[in-house]
């Protein structure tokens, strides 16, 4: 029992993982309509930025993740308007290449810049832990698991009642109409892509304690971002958040109870299943309304 | 204005200059004897340009060395570096290079063992003897290649040193293993787990995992629960220092044990701490009291500023049983000859000291190493073999 207890938690740990880089990735593809191959990438600098924040100028942890979620919106909106905004309406392909070649861009720059060797991220929180009947925990990883679920409340909330939520939502349903309503899409996707690039350093400062900081950190994000994505149905977050919790609880399982070989095989084939049966994924409505 | 003939004239100086000039160059060097060359390929650019970089050091350090002494029977030896990049396409255009071209006596590289197997049927081929300090895939020395001499320990004699080791000196009964799922971490779990069960004790767990996992809390939950008294670590710095932390923080204490990668300065800074106790092997240590390892890491941090680690000392002592071979081989004058008689020579090497450790070459070439088993303890790594040396 107690051992299921702990791979649940495990589980859940590496769900909220997933969920939160998933979250970015969907929202561009949901507002904009445009898969952001550079999505790991803002996950990568959003790690580095907080890792600089917290580490080299010594900055309170939660100063360093609310700093690196502001530098990160920024970032986000220098990017809509440099390389999105460019790619809006344009044939698929360009948009493909547009943000693979972000994605190169970012990455070299980090290799570049930080060095290819991983580093540390120590948090104060990294070495308290918490044990009760024999299961044990640092607290950073149980603080993934809440900023998670309360940054998740957060952007429901605000998709929902907020009037720039309601703006994003007429968006994604047809961008064209939303234009023609009024709607300033303009505004509309910088403001997604702020809030994409702010989870994904949100994701970066949470994670990258529990784990390591390096350039490369963003190509391992990226394909189960991807993967959480597609399962909960392209742009939904709802869907992307269940996704996220689904594939981590169902890896953590597969470890604990068949084999260790099996964890990937094990998620992606949860994967294959679903877009062989239901292709608009689990929460998906409607998937041939984009021609 | 200048006519024709005169341009003639001049052409002509000029044509006659260079071939008096080469004719003088040729002359005087064959009065002073051609240096030996040495062929060298590694990955000097490219992903693993670094510890290609830190290879190239030990052999420019060593070829100075030697020819301070005044060269190999009388004769000074160059080394000509060929970059592979860590491409297996690009070694072999490296190889064929150093053996037609360049007409090299000897080879020594390079990094990968992908590289390795490829182009060593060029030097084979081509009859060049070869010496891998670093590539350690097995298949390298069990092809049945008479050219081909490695002077470092594999994969498959490492582990089972590190098991004797620690079979001999605990009283474990269950042992657990975490690896990478890739030929090298399946290598190391089915040597250690054979040499665990010929002793009589147990494995408890055999978990894998992929390169570049940065979540092991699933399989260390697994095997806490099995209860084992020591963990083997089969993998590389970036994924065993979190496995060593993670499994601290889960309160898996139970000793600790890795290959050489773990050895390194960069796993004790990923580790923070977590890696204290942890037993690996090491090819090679800076803080011996053997006199020609203390030289060498002298000379070396004089040259080049910064302490040698193992592929630089790999690369170095390559040279030195090299120079060996080719002092007992002695002059010939048709190069295929002379390889042949290096080869011959680099057979018959017996207890020829080096920085790590003598050389003895096998029927295969593969020379009888051992390594080191060190423990961290506070940042630093105590030897625990071979003690009082």
């Amino acid at each position: 029992m107690q051992n299921f207890i702990q791979q649940v938690m495990n589980g859940l740990v590496l769900g909220s993982v997933y969920a939160l880089i998933a979250l970015g990735l969907t929202m561009i593809y949901g507002v904009l309509g445009l898969i952001n191959w550079a999505h790991g990438e803002f996950y990568m600098v959003g790690a580095f930025v907080g890792y600089i924040l917290a580490v080299r100028m010594g900055l309170p942890y939660f100063v360093a993740l609310v700093g690196a979620m502001l530098i990160m919106a920024v970032f986000g909106i220098v990017v809509e308007r440099v390389v999105f905004l460019p790619l809006r309406g344009r044939p698929n392909m360009n948009v493909i290449i547009g943000t693979l070649g972000l994605s190169v861009f970012l990455l070299d720059g980090a290799n570049l810049t930080m060095g290819p060797d991983p580093v540390r991220f120590p948090s104060i929180y990294t070495d308290q832990f918490i044990r009760v009947l024999g299961i044990s925990f640092t607290v950073q990883r149980l603080l993934v698991v809440i900023v998670t679920l309360v940054l998740i409340a957060v952007l429901r909330l605000f998709i929902r009642n907020h009037k720039l939520g309601k703006a994003m939502r007429a968006c994604s349903q047809d961008l064209q109409a939303a234009s023609l309503m009024g709607i300033e899409i303009n505004h509309v996707a910088m403001i997604t892509a702020a809030i994409a690039a702010s989870l994904a350093a949100a994701a970066g400062t949470l994670i990258g304690p529990i784990f390591l900081v390096n350039p490369q950190m963003s190509i391992a994000a990226v394909g189960k971002a991807f993967a959480v994505t597609i399962l909960g149905g392209l742009g939904n977050v709802e869907g992307a958040v269940v996704a996220g919790f689904t594939l981590g609880l169902a890896e953590s399982l597969t470890v604990a109870y068949i084999s260790s070989y099996l964890k990937e095989i094990v998620a992606f084939a949860i994967l294959i299943t679903t877009l062989v049966f239901k292709p608009e994924g689990i929460f998906g409505k409607h998937s041939v309304e984009k021609v | 204005m200048i006519g024709t003939k005169t341009r003639a004239l001049v052409a002509l100086l000029l044509v006659v200059s260079v071939l008096v000039s080469g004719l003088l160059v040729a002359g005087c060097s064959k009065a002073e004897k051609e240096p030996i060359k040495i062929g060298v390929i590694g990955p000097f650019t490219g992903p693993n340009a670094k510890p290609g970089g830190r290879m190239k050091e030990g052999i420019e350090l060593a070829v100075e060395e030697i020819n301070a002494k005044g060269g190999i029977n009388g004769r000074k030896i160059v080394a000509i570096f060929e970059d592979d990049a860590s491409q297996p396409a690009q070694s072999v255009a490296a190889a064929e290079k150093l053996t037609t071209r360049d007409e090299v006596l000897l080879v020594i590289g390079a990094y990968n063992s992908a590289c390795v197997l490829a182009h060593m049927q060029v030097t084979e081929r081509e009859k060049t003897p070869q010496i891998n300090p670093i590539a350690v895939a097995t298949a390298i020395t069990e092809s049945g290649n008479k050219y081909m001499f490695r002077n470092c320990a594999t994969n498959p004699m490492q582990v089972s040193q590190l098991a004797d080791y620690v079979l001999k000196n605990f009283n474990f009964q269950k042992f657990a293993m975490l690896f990478e799922n890739t030929d090298y971490g399946r290598g190391i779990a089915e040597v250690f787990g054979a040499s665990v069960r010929q002793a009589g004790k147990q494995v408890v767990a055999e978990e894998a995992y992929n390169i570049g996992d940065t979540d092991f809390y699933s399989q260390l939950t697994k095997i806490k629960n099995l209860g084992p008294d020591a963990l083997l670590i089969g993998g590389n710095l970036t994924e065993g220092s979190q496995i060593a932390r993670q499994a601290r923080e889960l309160g898996l204490n139970v000793q600790l044990m890795g290959l050489g990668g773990l050895s390194s300065p960069e796993f004790d800074q990923l580790c923070d701490g977590a890696n204290e106790g942890l037993i690996c092997t090491s090819y090679f240590e800076v803080g011996t009291d053997d006199p020609l390892v203390k030289k060498f890491v002298e000379a070396y941090e004089k040259k080049f500023g910064k302490p040698p680690e193992m592929f630089a000392a790999a690369a170095y002592e390559a040279v030195y049983i090299a120079e060996e071979a080719i002092k007992k081989a002695g002059e010939h004058k048709n190069l295929a000859e002379w390889r042949q008689a290096v080869r011959d020579a680099l057979a018959k090497i017996k207890d020829l000291p080096g920085v790590q450790g003598p050389t003895t070459f096998d029927e295969k070439g593969q020379a009888d190493k051992k390594v080191y088993i060190v423990q961290w303890k506070n940042h630093e790594k105590v030897i625990l073999y071979p003690t009082g040396k």
